[in-house]
This record gives C-alpha cells, structure tokens and sequence, in this order.
C-alpha cells in the first residue's frame, strides 16, 4: 500500500434533510478529499408533524413556534423546513389530525410511508450526486431503523452500499465489518438484541477478517464505557435524571462490542448512537470514534481518518 | 415498530419513542444552574462591592448607585438573553460562545473569546478562593462574638501572615487546601458531585433567605451603632461612614440623568456590575438538553436568573446596607478594599460582612447569623466546581477542535471527566493565588508589593471578560449574513441585528469608559506613575495573557498543519444544496 487513505464518516442522520445533503455534497465536492465514506446507522426520523389545511392557509407549530403558510411555495418551505431538523410533515385536515392523534394504528402506518418515501428520495439523491464518481459510499441501517427501509438501501440501483452484517473489501487495502444492531435499550427500538447474542453475532462476522489491524469494524452502537457512549440516565420514565441542572449521564454502549474489539483489536472503530458522545478514544490498539450528531440542527458532524501502510496517521474532527 | 405518541402540547407533533436526542433540562434546573454561578461571595458580602469602583457612590431614591447599576445592567442584560435565546435554539450546543463565534464569524475570535473568558472565570476561583478563607474567619468571629471562647475571637490570625494580609504565605497554604477540595468535589463520580452541588446550593439558597429576613427584623440601625464601638476600640459607625465623604459619599444624586449617563464614574460601577453578573447567561450553554420549547425555557431560565441578580444587588444589599447605615458600609468596604485612606485600620479586621454586622446588632441570635456566614463561605465554594466544570467543557471543545493538544481534552476513564483540563485549571488558579501571596510579580506588573491584590484580581478578570460581553453582540449583527442556514428558522431572527446593536451599546460604553479611557490617560499621562493605573488594576496581566492567547493560537495552527492537518477543514460551509 503506497498511499494514505481518507476515510470520511458520519452518522446519526436521523432523516434530516439539510444535514443528509450537505454530507452529499461534501463528497461530491470533494471538501474533505475522501477516498471512502461511511455512514454509521440511524437514517430515520422521530416525529411527524401535521400540516393543517384550512381554507387554502396551512398551519404547523415546529419547536413550539405557530407556522402559517398562505401559497404553494410557502407550503414548500414549510415542509421543508420541517423535514430540515429531521421530522416528517403531512398535509392534512383538522378532522385528520385529530384522527391520527386518536389512532395509533394509522400514525404507525403513516411513519413507516413518510420514513420509506425520505429514504428513497435520500438513496436517489445520493446516486444523483454521487454515481460514477470514485468515492464509494457504504451504509448501515441503525438501532432506531425499521426494517422497511432495507430493501431501499439493498437495492442496487442506487449508488450507496449496504455494508450490513458483512465483511466488505474497501480501498486502501482495508476490510470493512459492518454492523448497525444495538443491545438491548429502554426504548424497545427495531434491531436489538441481547448483549450476548451481539457478541456471537459480531465475533462470527470478526472470524471472516483477514487481518484485524487491517480492518475498520462499523458497529453502530459504541463499546461500554468507552467515553463515546455517555448519555443521560433514565428514570424508571425514560425521563433523563437532573441533578443541580444537569443531566446524569452514564455509560449506555454495548458490553458486547467492547468485548469484540478487545478481542479483535481491529485498526479503527466507528460508532454513533450516541448523539452527545462524540469523540475518539483507543481501547487498546483500536481506535473508537463517535463522530456523534447534531443532524436535526443542521450541522453536519463528522470524522476524517488517514490511514497509511502502517496504521492510523491521523484523525481529525469535522464539521460543516 | 416503536410506539407514537401526543406531544405534551396537544396535536402538534406525534413522537415516535426512539433513542437518543434526549432534551430534558427543565427550566427550573437551567434556572438553577444560573444562579448557582453568579452569586459566590456577594451572599454575605455584597456591600463591599460599592466601592470596588473606587469611585463616588451615590444615592437617588430608594437605591445606590451601585444599586441603580444592578437595575440597568440587568435591562441590557435582558437584550442579551433573547440573543442567547435565538442562538440556543438553533445552536443548542456545549461550549456556548466558543462555538456561537467561531462558527459565525471565525475560530480564532471563538478563540479568544473563550480563552480570555476563562481566564476571567479562573481569575473569579481566584478572587474567591481568599474569600473563602474569609468567611472562615468571620464565621469564627461570629460565635466568639456570640459564644465567647479565645479560639474564635482571635479567629483574624488564621490564615494571616505578619502583616494581618490573608494572601500571605498561610494564606496561600490555606487557599491551596481549598483548592484539593474543591478539586475533590470536582473529581467526585457525576452523581455524588450533583448530589454535593445540590446540598450546598440549597443551603447557600436558605443563608439568601434568612440573611434577607432576619438582617430586616431581627436588627436595628440603632442596636449596630450602640454595641460596634465595642468590637471597634471605639471606632463609631459615625466615624467609619465619615472617612468616605471625601472619596466614596458625595451623598444623594443631584442630578439623576447626568449622573447615569456619567463618562467618568457610572461606568465603573456598571462594570463591577458586569463582575457581578458573568454566569447569568451560562445555562445557554447546555441548552442542548434544555426540553421543549428551547426559546422559551432559555429565556425563562435566563431572564428568572436576572431578576435573581438584580433583586440582590439593589433591593437585598441597599435595604440591608441601609437599614444598618449605607455610610458605614460603604466606607467600611473601601477600607477593606485599602481605597480608605481616612480609614486604615480595617474595623474588627474584616470587611464589613452583613452577618458579621447582624450579630453586632443582635448578639443573641448568633447561631443563625453564623450559619449564614457559613452560607457565605459555601457559595464562593459553589460556584468554583461549577466554573471549573463549565470551564472544562469548553477545554474539552478546543481540543476537539485541535485548539489544544489532544491530550489535554482526554477523558479519564476512571472519572468520566477531562482530568488534564481540570488539573490545568486549578493549576491557573493556584498560580494566581501565588501571585496573590508573594511578591513574585515583576515590578514593571504590580509596583505595589511586587503582587497581585485582590481589588486587582476584579479589574484583571474585568479585563478578561471585554470579548465575551461583545462578542454576542457582534455575532447578532452578523450571523444573517455569515450562516443564513442556521438563523432561518431562529427565534427573533428579524430582530436580530437591532437586538445586536442595542446590546453593544452597553459593554461598549462601558468597556470604553470603565476600562479603555482610563488605560488612554494613564498612557497619556507624565511622569514616574504612568504605569500606575496598569499595573495595581491587572490591565498589564491582562495584556499578557491577551498575546499569550494569540501565540497559543499561533503555534497550535503551525503544529496542526506540520501534523498534515488541515485546519480550514475543520469548519468548512457545505452548502446543502
């Protein structure tokens, strides 16, 4: 291997419009002159937010703030506004909203529509910006990903890779182990499982590496008590507990992934998950970096990592 | 599939339950936070802060001076709480102004202002670690006062040297120990930390309370003025407020307006003010875990702890002061400040403590007025753990940024907390608590004594602290045209730039008037003492660690780039589309 190799990775999207498209364009125009980038799992959103229609005029409140829009293009840029910070938008009626609000059927089936749609307008987006250059693009789907939107990031017509639960060569003479499952958490997400079922799952797919201190593992969740995993404690609510106004926070990553990498001691670790972790931090030879997230305000948080022939050169925060 | 559900407030959003993005600071908890780092010492000792100035303090109406400048400051602080309101609900992030700055205008002024801003907040820690050690003392001074017993009537030797100066060298020792503990209350696991935080602040919270209730209805002007002579050698409360009448009392304002809008004496006061008030903003910068409406619980949150600020600096402080006799508090500070040349020796050899001058008054209740001078030793506690953590966080976001070497941002993993960035603190502060003690100044830095003192310690942080009441300011007449992305949907976005000059006004008048135009006429000035001014109010210190801030910026630029890293990468602008 003679030259360096820049890996440009990002995670926690979290349907945010604006963020998913400035990462697109960070490859397309190659700010960060990336030879491989990575997106480490959670492409959808958490919220809808009704659009009103009442006489031509539409209405939403967006973070507690009362939105009217009175034409076509106001209405655009209402919706996309709302889907900028990462929630999904829905034109409706009061007699609907207030439908939804009382049938929690028919909100699931709307989510998985408005989550299925965004990724597929997101996946032809990127092969819009991104077919037939030379940066590949691997992805994983999340903890929070449901599992509708496999299929979307599976096929083959659009420009980015389906890195999930497989052992990838990647330029640079690196393999890539790919994994976006969690542990267990509070919140009963769609892809977790137990600590040691992950741990079987993910030591399985290590077997498959060549060489660990040439591999790059992409698990989404971080390993436990790895710094990058710091989130706030939760009451018996799921509230987080506040003390002296701050949050408690703690360790919530996966046992199971420490264990892994402890193991494998793989050249480098890219997590998310844990939006307020960010970071970088060496679990024996291993590098871990969360480049944590703050998609929903529109910022644009990443990591570049240079790889030589002979390890890690550097790594740098980024952030745009 | 996750369950949905109703937000709190009707049918305006639906919520899918899934992980991360927690946001759940209450408002209360955010309010809490605020005030929590901004009292410090003023509990018990506020009304030596009339003429830390050292200029004039007048009265008008039912308020001083000083208090006057509480009401306005507080004002103009209200336009910088809805600037920190707008800017938090579209940049809810850790750091605050190093982030607010060095993304909308540049990293090296984010830079600056964070590094002169915690020199100010390292320069507090060390203006209030002695002053912790003084309450320790007037707390002693309290029982002996009350109970008797040599041990705590000679309670003034502890931690003095010869001279009677508590920043000698048992001074020093003493400011160390409280240093190691703090530093132990910082280093506490996050929870038992909180937990420590929480009791001492309530308790600190409940001194405010019974200080502010006992001071009025349990003491009379008469009672104090009858029994100080005793503790005094006969020094009369008539006689200490006379020896300010020259310097410090021109008594009631003659002409309000003109007053105010004074060039050459308001604005110290207002800047003392400014002191006063550094921490009300600091909750903004955990706006990220704020929930709800960030707009809204911002505001709340900072507006409750200006109202805070304001009801203690003018209507807690006049009403005890006044009750007790504003001349005598007033020039009692100013002694106790070494302003009084009328007025050498200090009475009772403390500065005048409003606990201190309750058990004068009534001796009887000296349990309760020593448990509020305890009060007063734990707040200045408080708030250093709570400034060092803050601190810490911004540490953590330089090094993230490649503003420092990585190391110093590294997380412990036995502490969950950036331990070289604490120890770094604490050592800046043991540092200028040295130069507090022992005359290892140069002479061309500290003429007086070859040290810093702690009037001089204020001016320094008062100093420090110029980028971090503008900056906003700057940053909300610019940020429409430096990143239009974020500030589309941003809170009084239209109104941005207006709020943005209306604020400048202030921090600018007063930075002009309070700390440039005396730095001009002490360059401009003739003669052996031109330096004078600069050298006894931290002007030169600050000066120093102004360039130090540069080269630090400098060298870290050069060694990222001989490191290949690209640092105009680190906050390049994509555009989205």
């Amino acid at each position: 291997v003679a030259k360096t190799t820049r890996i440009y990775l990002a995670s926690d999207f979290h349907a945010a419009e604006k963020t998913w498209r400035k990462f697109l364009n960070a490859i397309k125009l190659n700010v960060y002159k990336a030879d491989i980038a990575l997106v480490a799992g959670d492409f959808t959103g958490k919220a809808i937010v009704p659009i009103v229609e009442n006489g031509g005029t539409y209405s939403a409140e967006l973070f507690g703030v009362h939105r009217r829009a009175g034409s076509a293009e106001e209405l655009a840029a209402l919706e996309r506004d709302i889907a900028d910070v990462g929630y999904y938008s829905v034109v409706t009626s009061a007699e609907e909203t207030d439908r939804l609000a009382t049938d929690p059927a028919a909100r699931d089936e709307l989510l998985h529509r408005l989550m299925n749609e965004r990724m597929e307008q997101w996946m032809a987006l990127a092969t819009e910006r991104l077919g037939g250059g030379q940066v590949p693009l691997y992805v994983i789907p999340g903890n929070d990903d449901d599992f509708g939107i496999d299929p979307i990031i599976d096929n083959d017509a659009y420009f980015p890779q389906n890195a999930d639960g497989r052992v990838l060569d990647i330029p640079g003479d690196l393999q890539l182990l790919a994994y976006g499952w969690s542990n267990n958490t509070p919140w009963d997400t769609p892809r977790e499982v137990t600590e040691d079922e992950l741990f079987e799952r993910l030591d399985a797919l290590a077997a498959q590496v060549r060489d660990p201190r040439r591999a790059v593992f992409m698990i989404h969740v971080p390993p436990h008590d790895s710094g990058l995993d710091t989130a706030p404690l939760l009451d018996e609510n799921l509230r987080p507990t506040v003390s002296a106004g701050d949050v408690l926070r703690g360790p919530v990553g996966s046992t199971a992934v420490r264990r892994v990498i402890e193991k494998h001691q793989p050249l480098l670790g890219i997590h998310g998950h844990i939006h307020e972790s960010g970071g970088e931090r060496r679990i024996g030879q291993t590098l871990c970096i969360n480049p944590g997230s703050e998609a929903n305000h529109g910022i644009l948080r990443g990591y570049l990592v240079d790889i030589g022939p002979s390890g890690i050169e550097r790594a740098l925060r980024v952030e745009g | 599939m996750a369950e949905m559900a109703e937000s709190g407030t009707g049918r305006r959003l639906f919520v899918r339950q899934s992980s991360g993005l927690v946001r759940d600071v209450s408002v209360t908890n955010a309010l809490f936070f605020n005030i929590a780092a901004f009292v410090g010492v003023g509990l018990t000792l506020y009304p030596i802060f009339y003429s830390l100035g050292f200029v004039p303090v007048w009265t008008y109406g039912p308020f001083s001076e000083y208090g006057w400048a509480a009401i306005i400051t507080g004002l103009f602080c209200c336009v910088l709480a809805f600037i920190f309101a707008s800017f938090t609900s579209v940049m809810p992030r850790s750091g605050g102004d190093y982030v607010f700055t060095s993304r909308i205008l540049h990293p090296f002024l984010g830079w600056m202002e964070s590094w002169t801003l915690i020199i100010a907040s390292v320069l507090i820690i060390a203006f209030e670690v002695p002053l912790v050690l003084r309450n320790l003392q007037i707390t002693a001074r309290i029982v002996g006062i009350g109970a008797g017993g040599h041990f705590f009537n000679h309670a003034n030797t502890w931690f003095t040297d010869s001279t009677g100066g508590i920043t000698g060298s048992p001074g020093f020792i003493g400011s160390l120990v409280v240093l190691a503990i703090i530093a132990g209350v910082v280093l506490l696991p996050t929870r038992t930390f909180h937990k420590v935080v929480t009791a001492l602040a309530i308790f600190g919270v409940a001194c405010f309370v019974a200080m502010f209730v006992f001071g009025l209805l349990a003491t009379s002007r008469g009672d104090f003025e009858h029994n100080l002579p005793q503790y005094t050698g006969g020094v009369t409360a008539a006689k200490i407020g006379a020896t300010g009448h020259a310097a410090f009392l021109p008594g009631a304002s003659h002409h309000f307006l003109s007053d105010l809008f004074s060039r050459s004496v308001f604005p110290f006061m207002l800047s003392i003010l400014l002191f006063q008030y550094i921490g009300f903003q600091y909750s903004a910068y955990i706006a990220g875990e704020v929930r709800g409406n960030v707009r809204r619980s911002v505001m709340i949150a900072l507006l409750g702890a200006l109202v805070v600020g304001v009801l203690a600096n003018s209507v807690y402080v006049d009403l005890i002061s006044k009750h007790l006799g504003f001349e005598t508090n007033v020039s009692w500070g100013a002694s106790y400040w070494g302003f009084n040349s009328n007025l050498t020796a200090l009475p009772l050899g403390q500065p005048n403590a409003m606990p201190l001058m309750g058990v004068i008054a009534n001796k009887t209740l000296w349990p309760i007025w020593a448990l509020i001078s305890l009060g007063g030793t734990v707040f200045p506690f408080l708030l250093c753990p709570v400034y060092i953590n803050f601190i810490s966080r911004m540490q953590l976001a330089w090094s993230l940024d490649r503003q420092l070497p990585t190391w110093f941002g590294e997380v412990s993993e036995r502490l969950r907390a950036p331990v070289n960035a604490i120890l770094a603190t604490l050592a800046l502060c043991a540092l200028f608590a040295f130069f507090q003690s022992y005359n290892a100044l140069p002479h061309f830095l500290a003429t007086t004594g070859n040290k810093l003192n702690l009037a001089g310690t204020a001016w320094f942080s008062i100093t420090m602290a110029i980028l971090t009441w503008t900056m906003p300011g700057v940053n909300a007449i610019l940020v429409r045209f430096r990143r239009p992305d974020l500030m589309r949907n941003a809170p009084f976005r239209g109104a941005l730039p207006w709020l943005g000059i209306v604020w400048l006004v202030f921090p600018v008048w007063v930075y002009v008037f309070a700390v440039i135009k005396p730095i001009w006429d002490s360059l401009t000035a003739s003669g052996a003492s031109r330096l004078t001014y600069l050298e006894t109010n931290g002007i030169l210190d600050a000066a120093i660690f102004y360039a130090l801030g540069v080269v630090i910026y400098a060298v870290m630029q050069l060694r990222s780039r001989a490191a290949g890293v690209d640092t105009g990468m680190l906050f390049a602008e994509i555009p989205p589309d």
